[in-house]
């Protein structure tokens, strides 16, 4: 395992050879998914590198809670493909209507510079390899997420 | 929690490098319907990952699948599949699953030789690969040189290759010496989401990152291991090659990220169940199927386009550094191989005629002589196929055998496989360190990433040799010669 930012996330070197593994913490789903959204940026790039200087803001929605955080990471994995993208701010609400989990997100970030980007790996999609998602009582949220990359 | 495997299922030796675990192993439903078998040597047997043994027994248990579930030498776990991994479904009562072609639809590998040695490329194999990796985008968030309308974009995803060979990105020659001429019919634009567009318009083109590349290698006198069949391919020795290694991008990504929620919404009204998530599939006469079956067609069709205008730089990188145009350098394709693909073949099956959906996941066609499927010019010979290995290790091309059609529906391994996870190759290695010191060992490297570079270490794969001499030795793919890198660009 390699300490990610503490009590955020974690890589999990040992899980996977390929590609990247990581699981996220929080207190809340809103945590949960923005500390996600953090170790998918790091895992390509120095997040403290990315300037928060452009906006994206979208919302989301799914019957199942696991299926709107894999739709939450690969949306941001679209919007650094489409926009040549990284992001280091999250901000994220989620509840539940309906019967339908609902995400609304305003992530910011820069546009891809290598020379001012200390940047790794390329992800290109969050995948249901090893995936978990549990709630523990009393100790809030945890997620486990390989990126194919 | 998920557990990792910590044995391996027994397994029965049934040649020198095949091993067999029998449908026993799993018998409750979903039970296994034919083994799987396993080709390495008792070494490469012993380095595999447990996952392996899992997934492939996994694989055994989908509906319709023939004869075996097969993992190729340089299996390592991956989606559902392992990567490596090799599977045969009748059209009728079988499946199609994403996990067995993989994210990246068509990654695949292309050769391309020249007529310039050593001595002629070494004095500026620095200038070169400083053009090379100037002109041919790579890394993460690169754009393509050709911006497309959103029609022509629909024609790649149709036309492939052929429509950057009518464009002027190519030669005529160039459609023979590509996989299905790189041009699978049967693609449908349609069925393509417009996500999956957005997101592979910016990036036809680039050469991606993680362990894609393009490579100037170097083939020695003592790497020749068949020089009739060498000279066949227009190899000698001495000679200067290049190879590419990358696919779809995104855009195959997107595709198979859309079509995996899609199967596994409605695998309960088709009544299928599944030893792991990421093994989600469809019956293949069912709509989805089909329509996944058309998606995933534009995106190979997408990746031999990508490979086509990458071609385009590297011969005019070629052009500019050499002072001649790259047909006076004799710059012809070898051969382009898809190695994340699923095809429509026909393949016996206890003698009989058998349409089958083959999936090969990280795993190369090696089509023989009798196969139709060959251009004319390799009707002879066999089919080339290109084996990617480590940018320290070097890389090979083998030639296709009429037997591997018996043992392995036409299929081989495709590079050396990771034995070592991203984390532990960079916690070991410096990229700066390493590129210096291939630098030393006179290869040069250039990379968007010295992290990136850290972790393509030649320390974190297989022994290439003793995955090639496997399927040798099996008959499946025999080595024609193996090529020594000397200069590197990656993303």
């Amino acid at each position: 395992m390699t300490k990610g930012k503490s009590g955020k996330f974690n890589f999990l070197d040992k899980l996977v050879t390929a590609d990247i593994a990581f699981e996220a913490f929080g207190k809340n789903l809103n945590q949960l998914f923005e500390n996600a959204a953090l170790a998918l940026n790091e895992a390509m790039v120095d997040t403290k590198t990315v300037s928060a200087k452009a906006k994206k803001i979208f919302k989301l929605q799914n019957a199942q809670l696991n299926n709107l955080l894999i739709d939450f990471l690969n949306e941001i994995i679209y919007y650094k493909d489409t926009d040549s993208m990284l992001f280091s701010k999250y901000k994220v609400k989620i509840e539940q209507k309906d019967k339908l989990w609902k995400l609304s997100a305003e992530i910011s970030g820069d546009k891809i510079d290598w020379q001012k980007h200390k940047l790794s790996a390329d992800a290109k999609a969050a995948t249901w390899h090893l995936f978990e998602l549990e709630q523990k009582k009393g100790k809030g949220w945890r997620a486990q997420v390989v990126i194919d990359i | 929690m998920i557990q990792i495997p910590t044995t391996r299922p027994p397994l029965k030796r049934i040649s020198e490098v095949i091993w067999e675990i029998s449908p026993d192993y799993k018998k409750d439903a979903p039970a296994m319907q034919v083994p799987a078998r396993i080709f390495a040597t008792e070494k490469l047997l012993n380095q595999m990952d447990f996952a392996v043994f899992e997934q492939i027994s996994n694989v055994a248990c989908l509906p319709g699948i023939q004869k075996a579930a097969m993992c190729m030498p340089d299996a390592h776990w991956g989606y559902g599949f392992p990567i490596g991994g090799v599977a045969a479904f009748d059209t009728d009562v079988g499946v199609i699953s994403p996990g067995g072609i993989g994210y990246d639809i068509n990654c695949g590998m292309r050769l391309i030789r020249t007529n310039l040695t050593a001595e002629d490329v070494k004095p500026k194999l620095k200038p070169l690969v400083d053009h090379l990796f100037k002109t041919v985008p790579a890394g993460v968030g690169a754009h393509g040189f050709v911006k497309l309308t959103a029609q022509q974009h629909k024609d790649v995803m149709l036309d492939g290759a052929q429509w950057c060979i009518k464009n002027d990105y190519g030669w005529p020659e160039d459609k023979e010496r590509i996989e299905d001429y790189g041009r699978i019919d049967g693609a449908d634009p349609s069925k393509v989401s417009a996500k999956a567009i957005k997101r592979g318009a910016p990036e036809l083109g680039t050469l991606g990152s993680g362990n894609h590349y393009l490579e100037v290698q170097l083939i020695e006198a003592k790497n020749i291991f068949d020089k009739q069949l060498a000279k066949k391919f227009g190899l000698f020795e001495n000679q200067i090659v290049v190879m590419v290694h990358c696919g779809s991008r995104g855009f195959g990504h997107q595709i198979c990220t859309d079509y995996v929620d899609t199967f596994r919404h409605k695998m309960a009204s088709w009544g299928l169940k599944v030893r792991d998530e990421e093994l989600a599939c469809a019956p293949f006469k069912s709509k989805e199927a089909q329509d996944y079956f058309a998606a995933m067609n534009c995106a190979a069709n997408y990746g031999f386009a990508n490979r086509q205008l990458i071609l385009h730089r590297i011969r005019e990188g070629f052009s500019h550094i050499f002072g001649q145009d790259a047909e006076k350098l004799g710059m012809h394709l070898i051969y382009d191989v898809a190695h994340n693909i699923a095809k429509i073949e026909e393949h016996k099956i206890d003698g009989k005629k058998k349409e089958l959906v083959m999936h090969r996941k990280g795993a190369t066609r090696c089509f023989g002589p009798a196969r139709k499927e060959l251009p004319k010019i390799y009707r002879e010979t066999g089919q080339p196929v290109i084996v990617g290995g480590s940018m320290e290790t070097g890389s090979y091309l083998c030639v296709g055998t009429d037997e591997a059609d018996n043992l392995t529906f036409g299929s081989t391994m495709h590079g050396s496989g990771r034995t070592m996870s991203r984390a532990a190759a960079k916690r070991q290695i410096y990229g700066t360190d390493l590129q210096k010191k291939m630098e030393k060992e006179g290869i040069y490297v250039r990379s968007t990433s010295m992290s990136g570079l850290a972790e393509e270490a030649g320390v974190a794969y297989k022994d290439i040799s003793e995955v090639v001499d496997t399927m040798d030795i099996a008959g499946v793919s025999k080595r024609v010669c193996k090529f020594q890198p000397l200069g590197n660009v990656k993303g």
